[in-house]
């Protein structure tokens, strides 16, 4: 054939089987098979849970840290000035340097850090002293009250219950892997909460005051959850 | 001698797409990269900055696929949903005859006004879009997602956004090879013998009584 056939030697041609007609829906079936693919791949990564996102992160850098700030820059204090006080309804108010905290006695503990946005970072080694030796060392209630944290930031606050605040899993953590906390991890020293979500653990502590009652902290004055529960809070209660 | 390629509200379209991109990557990147979140805090201004785009751009594609001013774009989708026989020879190796073509090879196959290159990354960059708007808005509300739906949400927005990154790359780069294509989604008209060459089916360049359909091998 060497020459273009007619219009209506095509149109026979093709309904005889002799030219490839022309598809439709190609576009369309490419589209909504990827935008498939990404769904299912959402709610299949979420189901399979740590397992999956830790195989991913073996190879690509999804399990990191990522690093928030309230402020403009990174707030920074030099180990020499930084105190944290222990204040308000305790028997004996105190001022730590960073030598006498850690020498209320530190422990190394793994946990999980759940970020309430959806990201985690898995099997974190942090090192630090036990919340309630803190409190204990200030002589604090062992039930009453609640304990309000801010950072020298200026701007972040936090609070937890007494008995929150008193579960033994909590750090006021100087260490991550073994190092001192780096600059955007809160150095020298933050908060550590694991059975909640990453916003009640308060980076560059430098106050701890105890209370009567929990007072809203910086992102529960924006709409998050008092009690930030992993996996039972800010967008899903578990009654 | 040009012909018309797209019309205003197409590269308007387009190039709206380019600009939310350029923020959403950098934005993006300052939240994902501890390097970049830390040497430029604010990252409450860096998240309200990539939502922004985000949504958009999503708007402005609803709004260009509506009314009467789409009618042009509204085609391209139809033309990005066929396949034909020349489309088929494309894939099959005349993909080398059109992007690397030398003065007196084989000419490429007559394909339409896109390519199945072309039609490939318009349909994996609205997917994309669509799959990055859909876990964007999980992470957006995220005090009303469950957290397993927001962890699966957060690691499928990164890796998507790579992908997205590596393709909107490959797609700039074969842009600048070809200032033609380039200069049609510039000013909406292409030299007609670059279209003859490149897209021999197209409508706008088909000499008159050829079939866009027939296979450049005979049956």
């Amino acid at each position: 054939m060497s020459d273009s056939p007619a219009a209506g030697d095509v149109t026979d041609a093709v309904e005889a089987g002799a030219l490839e007609p022309v598809r439709r829906g190609v576009g369309r079936r490419a589209f909504l098979s990827l935008v498939g693919l990404g769904a299912g791949a959402t709610v299949v990564a979420g189901v399979l849970g740590k397992a999956a996102q830790q195989t991913v992160s073996r190879v690509l850098p999804t399990g990191r840290f990522r690093i928030y700030t309230v402020t403009d820059s990174l707030p920074t204090a030099s180990l020499a000035d930084w105190r944290l006080a222990v204040a308000g309804d305790v028997d004996s108010p105190l001022s730590l340097d960073y030598g006498s905290l850690r020498g209320l006695g530190t422990v190394d503990e793994t946990s999980d850090f759940h970020c309430v946005t959806g990201w985690s970072v898995y099997d974190c080694v942090w090192s630090g002293v036990p919340l309630a030796t803190v409190l204990d060392a200030a002589g604090a209630s062992s039930t009453d009250g609640a304990v309000a944290f801010a950072s020298f930031d200026g701007a972040y606050t936090e609070s937890l219950t007494m008995e929150q605040a008193r579960r033994p899993e909590n750090l006021i953590a100087t260490h991550l892997g073994g190092e001192p906390l780096s600059q955007a991890q809160g150095y020298p020293a933050r908060v550590i909460v694991p059975s909640m979500y990453g916003y009640k653990g308060t980076k560059w502590v430098s106050e701890i005051t105890v209370t009567d009652s929990a007072d809203p902290g910086y992102w529960e004055v924006r709409g998050y959850d008092q009690d930030g529960w992993v996996g039972a809070s800010n967008g899903y209660k578990s009654t | 001698m040009t012909v018309r390629r797209f019309d205003l509200n197409t590269r308007a379209f387009h190039w709206a797409n380019a600009v939310g991109f350029a923020v959403l990557a950098a934005t993006g990147a300052i939240m994902f990269v501890p390097a970049l979140s830390e040497a430029v805090g604010r990252r409450e201004l860096v998240r309200v900055a990539h939502d922004t785009a985000g949504y958009s751009i999503v708007a402005w594609a609803l709004l260009a696929l509506a009314g009467s001013w789409g009618r042009g774009l509204r085609a391209d989708l139809r033309e990005i949903d066929l396949r034909d026989a020349a489309d088929a020879d494309w894939v099959h190796g005349g993909w080398r005859a059109d992007l690397f073509a030398r003065r007196g090879g084989v000419p490429p196959p007559p394909v339409g006004k896109f390519n199945p290159g072309q039609k490939l990354n318009a349909a994996f960059t609205a997917a994309a879009i669509a799959v990055l708007a859909g876990t964007g808005t999980i992470m957006f509300f995220h005090t009303h997602f469950p957290q397993w739906l927001k962890a699966g949400a957060n690691l499928v927005h990164d890796l998507t956004a790579a992908a997205l990154v590596l393709v909107v790359a490959g797609h700039v780069v074969l842009g600048l090879r070809d200032r033609e294509a380039l200069r049609g989604m510039a000013t909406g008209h292409v030299d007609r013998a670059w279209a003859q060459r490149h897209h021999g089916g197209w409508a706008n360049v088909r000499s008159p009584g050829s079939d866009p359909r027939r296979p450049s091998v005979d049956p």
